[in-house]
């Protein structure tokens, strides 16, 4: 007997049923409907200089930066004469706002090249090989950067090719873009809420800056806590950190670059080192700057208020280490 | 390519375009043309300089095979040609996947005799699904060899069979005998046929974006902190559960996709799980588990073995040397080894025992026998997961060790992600003994729909098929 369309009926009505229902559960619960703005599937700025470095459907960034499949993200990371280097704990607290002004009344050009994923030491400076970078001061968030070798999803990384990078790239892209759409009709519960139990709370968007390498986050979370940032002193440099300390050092060495350790505040204990004691083993300047309560929403990164003002004490306390970086003949393209 | 992507969501919709046209009634070539083309880019999207190594074994097996048929029965150059087939075939395997593995245990026996060595690694990428079309490659040629199958003599067809892209790159393995049969003139789509293809697809993507996904982040997330020194035993037991449930949903998936796209396409793959957490022996779990691979390593490996046709001893190591290759099918680590060993080694115990029968005898028996094998599959699931075999020895010794709390709120909530596996198991269970229990057309609809709801509304994070690296 030939099966009737009735199930394909009930498919549909079942389906459409339970999206309106949600769809309107949500528009009309102010709890549920506070969530929603952006939540689902990120806001990209509307400048058309950010690409999509990671969301729920994938993770780009590592590949962009490492096969420099976007041409003006490499030509900003190879005029860069300052490059900031670090964990997604940098780049949350690294804000443009800040950054952009200040490096244009210095008369000099800057790139954040910190990457998610807990990257140390050993991704970015392939990248810095692989292109032949040469800034002339480099700045590296030390929370863990040294000894953490390459992260599993790094490791995939370099294995890869360019075509499977563009690949990635176009995929991701689309899937975000789909999913902007459908979201509108089908809430994605777990944007809202996050998964119970996961550090990453809440998930986001990244969207990094071609012009200087910036995270925009998509949403920034808004619920903050105040915390106390963990000591600058830590466990004492282990083996491997002091020998990719030293590897690192020297490879700056060899390229003409100065090396500057901070410390991003987090209330996450480090393993290993803390920034004063690799600071010293290295022989390097530490430059931190301390904000008074500075609040974070997920227990890891700043929120934005206090990223902002990170940004700025940082940045003041780095202008020493900046003068005599411009050449009177720089010109600021800013 | 991946099924959970835009790029194939594309690639299938031209395909189906194809489908409805010249696929609808007498234009079987073109359409298999279409099917070809397609299984070629599918399988080109990961790196394409990998289909000439897909397309050169292939073309081995397929001249090897109509020289063995054309040879006369009992002709040397039969052998010959066969040992050809199985050299390209396996010699491709070995060097892609095995080598970098055998320099490290070159460099590990060295080290064990006092000599230190350092080699260079081969730094070869894995080809996509090479362990698969191996095997289904090496099905042809042997069931050619033992007079089982007639070679096919239209090359583009006997490529489309290996490079079939549904089940391409992770099963389910189908054979010549089962496929080529089917291959000259695919199914009409009819409705009923439409039907169950969506509903195996629903299920398929239900089961990977749902609950795999969304476990993988648990998993990843966790299973290091697992393996920590003092990690509490209620946790460790937990996340170990969590995987089990993670490469269930993520490989049945990936086979429920993949008969459920064999259904839109005309053709049909064999079954490749079914429910194995409900087995109660170890025997009947490699029946639950994997089955195109467990029959495929019984045909072609257990009985020309001497399967258990000589001592009990001699089916004692068969067993064992055949889940030892079995496991180290999966990846080239000591993991693995040892994951096949337990499965090797709990096989042949259950034989000694004459547990495997299925005879009468008392449930507590029965019950004990059952959880055992349980318990020992999620031993095994421990060290198939975990990066090294002293990380997986950690892990266990947490659990021996480690107190029990009461769940936290990560256990609650990744619970949500395990209950629709362990309803499909109950439902499998209830089935099997009462077949009547099948669901109305329109039930089934219904639970389509909650689960297609689910797929857009609650998805986990992107990750790869665990299966695409094997």
């Amino acid at each position: 007997m030939r099966p009737s369309l009735v199930p394909v009926a009930t498919f549909v009505a079942s389906l459409a049923l339970m999206a309106l229902g949600t769809s309107g559960l949500v528009d009309r619960v102010p709890a549920l409907a506070a969530l929603r703005p952006g939540v689902e599937a990120g806001e990209r700025p509307p400048d058309g200089d950010h690409y999509l470095a990671n969301d729920i459907g994938g993770h780009v960034d590592h590949h962009v930066l490492y096969f420099g499949i976007d041409s003006e993200v490499l030509t900003r990371l190879r005029a860069a004469e300052v490059l900031f280097l670090g964990n997604s704990r940098l780049m949350f607290a690294l804000r443009p706002e800040v950054l952009r002004p200040f490096f244009a009344a210095q008369g000099l050009s800057y790139y954040v090249m910190g990457f998610g994923f807990r990257e140390a030491d050993r991704f970015p400076l392939a990248i810095l090989r692989r292109f032949d970078l040469r800034p002339r001061l480099v700045v590296v968030n030390a929370d863990g950067f040294f000894g953490g070798g390459l992260s599993p999803w790094a490791e995939q990384v370099v294995r890869d090719t360019p075509f499977a990078a563009r690949k990635r790239q176009w995929e991701a892209e689309a899937a975000h873009e789909a999913r902007r759409l459908t979201h509108v009709i089908f809430p994605h519960w777990p944007s809202f809420f996050g998964l119970p139990g996961l550090g990453t709370g809440r998930t986001f968007t990244a969207y990094r800056s071609r012009f200087d390498g910036t995270w925009a986050i998509s949403p920034w979370p808004t619920a903050t806590t105040p915390f106390v940032p963990t000591p600058l002193e830590g466990g004492g440099v282990g083996r491997g950190e002091a020998r990719d300390g030293d590897a690192f050092l020297a490879e700056l060495q060899a390229r003409g670059s100065r090396l500057v350790l901070t410390h991003v505040p987090t209330p996450v204990p480090m393993p290993g080192a803390g920034a004063a004691e690799t600071a010293r083993r290295l022989g390097v300047p530490l430059v931190v700057a301390h904000i008074p309560a500075p609040t974070s929403a997920d227990a890891s990164h700043l929120d934005a208020a206090s990223a902002h003002d990170w940004t700025r004490a940082f940045l003041a306390e780095l202008a020493p280490e900046l003068a005599g970086l411009a050449a009177p003949d720089d010109e600021n393209d800013r | 390519m991946t099924f959970v992507s835009w790029a194939f969501a594309l690639l299938f919709a031209l395909v189906m375009v194809a489908r409805v046209t010249v696929g609808r009634r007498h234009n079987e070539p073109l359409f298999l043309g279409v099917l070809l083309v397609t299984s070629l880019v599918f399988y080109a999207w990961h790196i394409p300089i990998y289909l000439l190594v897909l397309v050169a074994s292939s073309t081995v097996d397929y001249v090897a095979a109509r020289a063995i048929h054309a040879a006369p029965p009992g002709a040397r150059s039969r052998r010959r040609w066969l040992v050809l087939s199985l050299v390209a075939n396996l010699g491709l395997l070995a060097l892609f996947k095995y080598g970098d593995f055998a320099i490290r245990a070159a460099e590990d026996l060295a080290g064990l005799g006092g000599w230190s060595m350092r080699l260079p690694d081969l730094g070869l990428v894995l080809p996509m699904g090479i362990s698969f079309y191996t095997f289904q490659a090496l099905s042809y040629t042997i069931d050619v060899y033992r007079g089982l199958l007639v070679p096919i003599r239209h090359y583009g067809r006997y490529l489309l069979f290996i490079t079939f892209f549904p089940q391409l790159v992770a099963g389910p393995i189908v054979r010549a005998t089962e496929f080529l049969p089917q291959m000259p003139k695919p199914r009409r789509l009819t409705r009923q046929a439409f039907y169950q293809g969506a509903w195996l697809l629903v299920l398929g993507f239900f089961l990977k974006m749902v609950c795999a996904d969304n476990l993988a982040a648990f998993v990843d997330e966790h299973w290091d902190r697992a393996m920590q020194p003092g990690a509490d035993a209620t946790f460790t037991l937990w996340i170990a559960l969590m995987f089990s449930g993670q490469i269930f949903a993520d490989f049945c998936g990936y086979s429920t996709i993949a008969q459920g796209l064999g259904y839109w396409l005309g053709y049909r793959f064999p079954d490749n799980f079914n429910a194995p957490y409900i087995a109660a022996t170890f025997k009947n779990f490699w029946e639950r588990w994997h089955i195109t691979l467990s029959r495929w390593l019984r045909d072609y490996l257990y009985v020309p073995l001497g399967g258990n046709r000589g001592s009990r001893t001699r089916t004692m190591a068969n067993l064992l040397i055949v889940m030892l290759l079995g496991g180290l099918w999966h990846g080239a680590a000591y993991t693995y080894i040892v994951w096949g060993a337990i499965h090797g080694g709990c096989l042949a115990l259950e034989r000694l025992l004459g547990l495997h029968r299925p005879v009468p005898r008392p449930w507590f028996v029965t019950a004990a026998w059952a959880i055992g094998v349980q318990a020992m599959v999620l031993v095994a699931w421990v060290f198939f997961r975990s990066p090294t075999v002293g990380g997986a020895w950690a892990f266990l010794v947490n659990l021996t060790t480690g107190a029990w709390e009461p769940p936290d709120a990560t256990l609650i909530g990744a619970s949500a992600f395990l209950l629709p596996i362990v309803l499909l198991h109950v439902w499998t269970w209830a089935e099997e003994q009462a077949p009547s229990f099948a669901l109305a057309p329109v039930t089934r609809a219904m639970l389509a729909a909650v689960m297609a709801y689910a797929i857009l509304t609650a998805h986990g994070g992107t990750s790869e098929f665990i299966y695409f690296q094997f």
